[in-house]
């Protein structure tokens, strides 16, 4: 056998060896772990690095590929600014009243002593009407709202009401706020649940015990501890509706000018036909809602501080 | 009339009676714990107190009126909370004012008192940290200053130190009892830590399935327990069923040996007792043993080494002695296997009625 040492090779003992293979296998049990993650990161990058990637280099290209700033200056007509302020004031609607009742639901359930099995029914329907939107929901809308819906009928054939009459459309603005609505309010029971369960009992019984009333209580410590969950919870509602594009497309048609059903119309290309501007428009509504992320991950993170 | 008077406190829920028929009187000033295992309505009963819960039967008087249906806001208790219950939006500062704050005390008046509080809780230089930026220990401080700044007519504490450390929950006790003496203010501590109870109390009550099994100095409730369930579950003890021979003179058989007690028994001769002996009044025989004393012969089982104690598990007969002894440089430690002679007082020999659970010693 050969002297390895004597070759100038570091010499190593068979405790060496042991100690050399246990600590390649950690590394690669460290790295194994990554492995589980891979899927997430491949389809992050294939659904939406590469997609926004090439949307963004898109909205500052002309139709020969040139670079241009024509996009973003179209952004600034009077149609397109009227269709991001339609789909802001959309989206702050639905996101504000669905706020409401979601929490006016969620405290029921969290702090309002109902029995356990209402809780979990809530829960569980929350969970499934908040992913009910899209094609399916404003069919289930127009079924029972839309002029011929059941409910339509049935108030004016017994109670002599006719909806219409009084100014209500489903195909409107309101109408179409109310069929967001339905998916915002259990959205929001999902989101704001956690924060109301976190609510320590302690702290009302606390200032209760210093002489606060359930007004003093609310003011200086139940509000100003939930503000940070409630802002993030209505900032995510405001996303959700600001890029929801199905539902407001089956039910209206693309009557209202929201900005999804401008962009689908400027890309897919019947009568409006321009991806550039399409693409600039995407861009827009991509930093609205990063600008919202981010408030509502600055949120998360000090309310998580408060409630923990 | 004691400042603080429960009269017959019941509370229900459904059909589980968490406080049976409680009655005591806690003087001004005084400081009372309650001490007790999980689930025996120490905790419901200072709820009640407070007026967090409502008594299903009885009265409570506080300064001589009945505040049984008095909400808690009206009832000038301070209270302090295990998890502290501090409010997370607010600095240390702020939490200690909010009391004052809110029942309209000038601004000015309020930062002052602040600032006595906080030099009290010599957290001075902690006011304007948020209560995440504290440890357990600080928050705790800060939860009783908070309590104490409104001036309660008492103060009520639910088990403050059981989520801290044990070095900072025996230097937070002190303090607690520091300044409780400093301040005269009539005080109710929770708490399942006999050592806490023991060592802060005026006054303990020790609690079971909703009643009061013995209140006393706890120089008493340690010494002289009253009940088999008191003399367990305070300290280690050594419990054996014995008969009496002759209740008069206080002679007792426990297995072959007979044992004598200081006092007559007030139970008649031939019937079963049960005889309680603290390890720390036990010690090994040797030459300068009183002639008087009693004797159980045994066999060295275990050796544990506590530091400043050595406890010794004696197996006698077919039951085992737990016995201390402190490790002073004259001490000579026996072996294990080693037959010794186990010798107490009389005084040490304590007679309990026999009709509870059997056992040995008990930690």
């Amino acid at each position: 056998m050969p002297d390895i040492s004597a070759q100038g090779r570091p010499h190593t003992t068979d405790a060496g060896h042991i100690s050399f293979f246990r600590l390649y296998a950690h590394r690669i049990r460290r790295q194994a772990r990554w492995l589980g993650l891979a899927p997430f990161f491949i389809f992050l990058f294939a659904f939406m690095i590469i997609p926004a990637s090439s949307l963004i280099v898109g909205s500052f290209q002309d139709n020969t590929g040139a670079l241009t700033f024509d996009n973003f200056i179209h952004l600034l007509k009077p149609n397109i600014v009227s269709s991001y302020l339609i789909t802001i004031n959309l989206s702050a609607t639905t996101a504000v009243l669905g706020g409401l009742g979601g929490l006016l639901i969620a405290y029921a359930i969290s702090l309002g002593g109902l029995p356990q099995g209402i809780r979990s029914f809530v829960s569980t329907f929350s969970g499934v009407a908040s992913n009910f939107a899209g094609v399916p929901l404003a069919f289930a809308f127009i079924s029972t709202l839309g002029r011929a819906g059941f409910i339509t009928v049935l108030l004016r054939s017994i109670f002599g009401i006719d909806l219409y009459d009084t100014g209500f459309n489903l195909y409107s603005f309101w109408g179409l706020s109310l069929t967001y609505i339905y998916f915002q309010i259990p959205l929001m029971v999902l989101i704001i649940q956690p924060a109301l369960d976190g609510m320590k009992k302690e702290w009302r019984e606390a200032s209760e015990n210093l002489g606060a009333s359930a007004f003093q209580y609310w003011f200086h410590v139940g509000i100003p501890v939930l503000l940070p969950s409630l802002s993030a919870a209505v900032i995510l509602l405001f996303g959700n509706a600001f890029g929801a594009y199905a539902t407001a497309y089956a039910l209206t048609g693309g009557l209202i000018n929201l900005v999804p059903i401008l962009i689908g119309a400027q890309i897919r290309g019947n009568v409006l036909h321009d991806p550039n501007l399409g693409y600039a428009l995407a861009f827009g509504m991509i930093i609205i809602m990063t600008a919202s992320i981010i408030a509502y991950l600055w949120l998360q993170r000090l309310s998580s501080r408060w409630i923990k | 009339m004691g400042f603080i008077e429960l009269e017959g406190i019941s509370k229900n829920f459904g059909c589980n009676t968490v406080v049976n028929e409680l009655s005591l009187s806690v003087k001004k000033g005084e400081f009372v714990s309650f001490l007790g295992g999980s689930g025996c309505g120490k905790t419901t009963m200072l709820r009640m107190i407070a007026g967090f819960e409502t008594p299903s039967k009885g009265s409570i008087l506080i300064n001589n009126v009945n505040v049984s249906n008095i909400p808690p806001a009206r009832r000038k208790l301070g209270m302090v909370f295990q998890n502290y219950a501090l409010f997370p939006n607010m600095t240390a500062r702020k939490n200690i004012g909010f009391g004052l704050r809110i029942s309209g005390i000038p601004r000015t008046e309020t930062e002052k008192r602040v600032d006595e509080m906080l030099d009290l809780i010599h957290m001075t230089q902690f006011g304007d940290h948020y209560p995440h930026q504290l440890s357990g220990g600080q928050q705790q401080r800060v939860a009783l200053a908070r309590a104490i700044i409104v001036k309660p007519g008492a103060l009520l504490l639910d088990e403050p130190l059981s989520a801290l450390d044990a070095k900072i929950r025996i230097q937070l006790r002190d303090d607690i009892r520091a300044i409780q003496q400093q301040l005269g203010i009539t005080t109710i501590y929770v708490t399942h830590d006999q050592e806490e109870a023991l060592s802060i109390s005026d006054r303990v009550a020790v609690m079971r399935e909703g009643r009061i099994e013995q209140i006393g100095t706890p120089l008493n409730i340690y010494n002289r327990p009253a009940t088999s369930y008191v003399a367990s579950f305070i300290g280690t003890l050594n419990m054996f069923y014995g008969s009496v021979v002759d209740a008069e003179k206080g002679v007792v058989t426990v297995g072959e040996s007979l044992l004598r007690t200081a006092e007559s028994i007030s139970v008649d001769s031939g019937k079963t007792v049960r005889v309680a002996i603290r390890p720390e009044a036990l010690s090994l025989f040797n030459n300068e043993t009183m002639s008087d004393a009693n004797f159980l012969p045994g066999r060295i089982e275990t050796i544990k080494f506590l530091g400043s104690t050595v406890r010794f598990i004696i197996k006698f007969e077919d039951k085992f002695i737990s016995m201390d002894c402190f490790n002073t440089p004259q001490f000579k430690m026996p072996q294990k296997g080693e037959q010794v002679s186990v010798t107490f007082s009389r005084e040490a020999c304590q007679i309990l009625p026999g009709d509870a659970i059997p056992f040995c010693y008990h930690e």
